[in-house]
């Protein structure tokens, strides 16, 4: 019974090697998801800007969403954060196209 | 070209996950084998074999004096007379010889050491009463033998074969001795050498009562060997085996023994040594001559006689010359005896073979197996994990656009789309410039997440949205052949 510790051994790497798994799988696609949200709504915030600067009027409350979203997306955010500033920044968009007719 | 493309950067793909989780699997039965052979103990047994006892051959010999303690469990066969016939007897004479004793000595001698020890014991300072010797039937109850001790003075007590005087029961210590008390039921060396121990006198030589032996007539030979049936077993007049114990087989497994069963020998006459005639006569046969309880044995094997003989007489003298038992038990635990020394492995003597538990050789190296399948495993993991788990959302897989359009690559829709946008550029105006923009940005940043290999959902969202805004393009320009879909279909094809 001298082989004890090896079989404690392989069974505590086991289970380590299976919660580290499922806690790397995770993280990385919770990265990955957090990382797409933000490119989603970097897209999305260049594209109301290229609105508002064809816009000619000045719409407040457009403004005052894109402010939003902007600062939203420039602290660190989560991926529902980000999110959240994409469709800010949609709805900014849609007003500016709507008052440039 | 682009399924077997596929199929071959799967193939290490798959081997590997078969390789992650086949050792995965086998660490678990390693373990779970090594978890169930827990139950193993630490009890080595070199062979099967039944352990018994003179009683009945099956006990265990850890109770083998149960028989006689315990009266529920044996029918006592030795009867006393009467209390008044008792004392009767026992005022008549020095030597009082009660009915169904078996024991025999030479009475001369015996009542010669008696008279010396009275007067030896006379002569000290406490006198002691006379030595009377009294001898008993075998196989008395408890109770009467509390009555033959409760007997007055200072006796010396023969029940069946076995000495007591003085607090001691008195055993023989020697091959010589044991035949003495069994072959013939001569018990005169055991009394004058515990005459001569109380009295602190050395001991007389046992040689004047040691068994004489001859060889067998012809005539007596014949009987023997015409006597021997199917079953090998010879039963003289007066002998009570009928039977030779199964555990014969274990004992000698590869010859069936010869079994001579003879009744006990009178004393002080030549004993005819039927094992060493039928030993030539039968070579290569375990024979066994049993004169009452003495078992004597040649054949195969001859030089465990001693160790099985002083083994079984030292262990089960006193039980035997004490009671009366079939001479079917007394043989059965003596071939027990010669079963047990064929496989104890004393000796350097052969053991049979036993085939190798397969547990139990593996048993030390299954830890190390184990420890190497979960490195293997874990290797396996922490390869898997490194590579990407959706390598290329974009590169073999077409996802679904969503538009109804033929299914594209998400690198063909942008390679599509970004010339449709050079051509778009050129016809763009004030109006339709913004649009332009925001379909750029877009399809930029659906460059952006296929480089970083983001996923197809991304990649397509954004594309989408490109696509939607070149549409509209098209449809402020009213251009129908520059609408993205009809754009895109016409490159593809």
């Amino acid at each position: 019974m001298d082989e004890w510790p090896i079989w404690l051994i392989g069974v505590l790497v086991l289970v380590i090697a299976g919660v580290g798994s499922v806690v790397v799988v995770r993280n990385r696609s919770r990265r990955a998801g957090r990382d797409e949200a933000v490119a989603g709504a970097r897209a999305a915030l260049e594209a109301a800007e290229v609105s508002r600067d064809a816009c000619h009027g000045t719409v407040p409350e457009a403004d005052q969403l894109f402010d939003r979203a902007h600062l939203i997306i420039s602290g660190s955010t989560g991926a529902s954060g980000a999110r959240q500033a994409a469709e800010l920044a949609d709805r900014a968009d849609r007003l500016w196209q709507a008052a440039n007719g | 070209m682009a399924d077997a493309a596929k199929a071959a950067a799967r193939g290490p793909r798959t081997a590997a996950r078969w390789i992650q989780w086949g050792s995965l699997a086998l660490a678990i039965a390693l373990l779970l084998v090594f978890l169930l052979s827990q139950r193993q103990t630490t009890d080595f047994l070199y062979g099967t074999q039944h352990v018994g006892s003179v009683d009945d051959g099956n006990d265990d010999a850890s109770d083998d004096t149960a028989g006689s303690a315990d009266g529920s469990t044996h029918e006592y066969t030795g009867t006393l007379p009467s209390d008044a016939a008792l004392a009767a007897l026992f005022a008549k004479s020095t030597i009082v010889r009660l009915p169904g004793a078996i024991a025999t000595f030479d009475e001369p001698r015996v009542l010669a050491a008696i008279g010396h020890a009275d007067q030896v014991r006379a002569q000290q300072d406490d006198p002691q009463p006379k030595i009377k010797v009294i001898v008993a039937p075998p196989d008395l109850s408890d109770t009467d033998e509390d009555r033959i001790a409760a007997l007055p003075g200072d006796n010396l007590r023969i029940v069946g074969l076995a000495v007591t005087f003085a607090g001691y029961d008195i055993m023989p210590s020697d091959t010589d001795g044991w035949q003495q008390q069994f072959v013939t039921g001569d018990v005169t060396s055991l009394i004058l050498s515990r005459l001569a121990g109380v009295l602190h006198e050395p001991e007389p030589s046992e040689a004047a009562s040691a068994v004489q032996w001859r060889t067998p007539t012809t005539a007596e030979l014949r009987t023997v060997v015409d006597g021997l049936g199917t079953d090998r077993l010879y039963t003289a007049p007066g002998a009570d085996l009928d039977e030779v114990p199964p555990v014969a087989g274990q004992a000698f497994p590869t010859t069936p023994p010869i079994v001579v069963a003879l009744p006990r020998q009178v004393a002080g006459e030549p004993v005819p040594d039927y094992a060493a005639a039928l030993a030539q006569r039968f070579p290569d046969t375990p024979i066994i001559v049993m004169y009452g309880y003495w078992c004597s044995y040649a054949g195969p094997g001859a030089d465990n006689t001693e160790v099985a003989t002083a083994s079984y007489y030292s262990r089960y003298g006193q039980l035997i010359s004490e009671n009366a038992y079939p001479q079917w038990n007394v043989l059965n635990v003596y071939l027990q005896q010669w079963a047990r020394i064929r496989y104890a492995g004393l000796f350097d003597r052969p053991l049979p073979y036993q085939l190798p538990d397969p547990v139990g050789v593996a048993l030390p190296v299954l830890p190390w197996l184990f420890l190497a399948c979960v490195l293997v495993f874990l290797g396996a993991s922490v390869h898997s994990a490194r590579r990407r788990p959706d390598a290329a959302p974009g590169g073999d897989e077409a996802p679904a656009d969503g538009s109804g359009t033929v299914p594209m690559s998400s690198w063909g829709r942008l390679a599509g789309l970004s010339s449709l946008a050079v051509e778009l550029s050129g016809l763009a105006d004030d109006r339709t410039n913004p649009r332009l923009a925001r379909g750029v940005v877009r399809l930029t940043a659906a460059r952006e997440a296929l480089d970083a290999d983001r996923s197809a959902a991304i990649v397509g969202s954004q594309l989408d949205a490109a696509q939607r805004e070149f549409g509209k393009l098209a449809d402020l320009l009213d251009r129908p052949d520059y609408r993205p879909e009809a754009y895109l279909a016409g490159r593809s094809s």
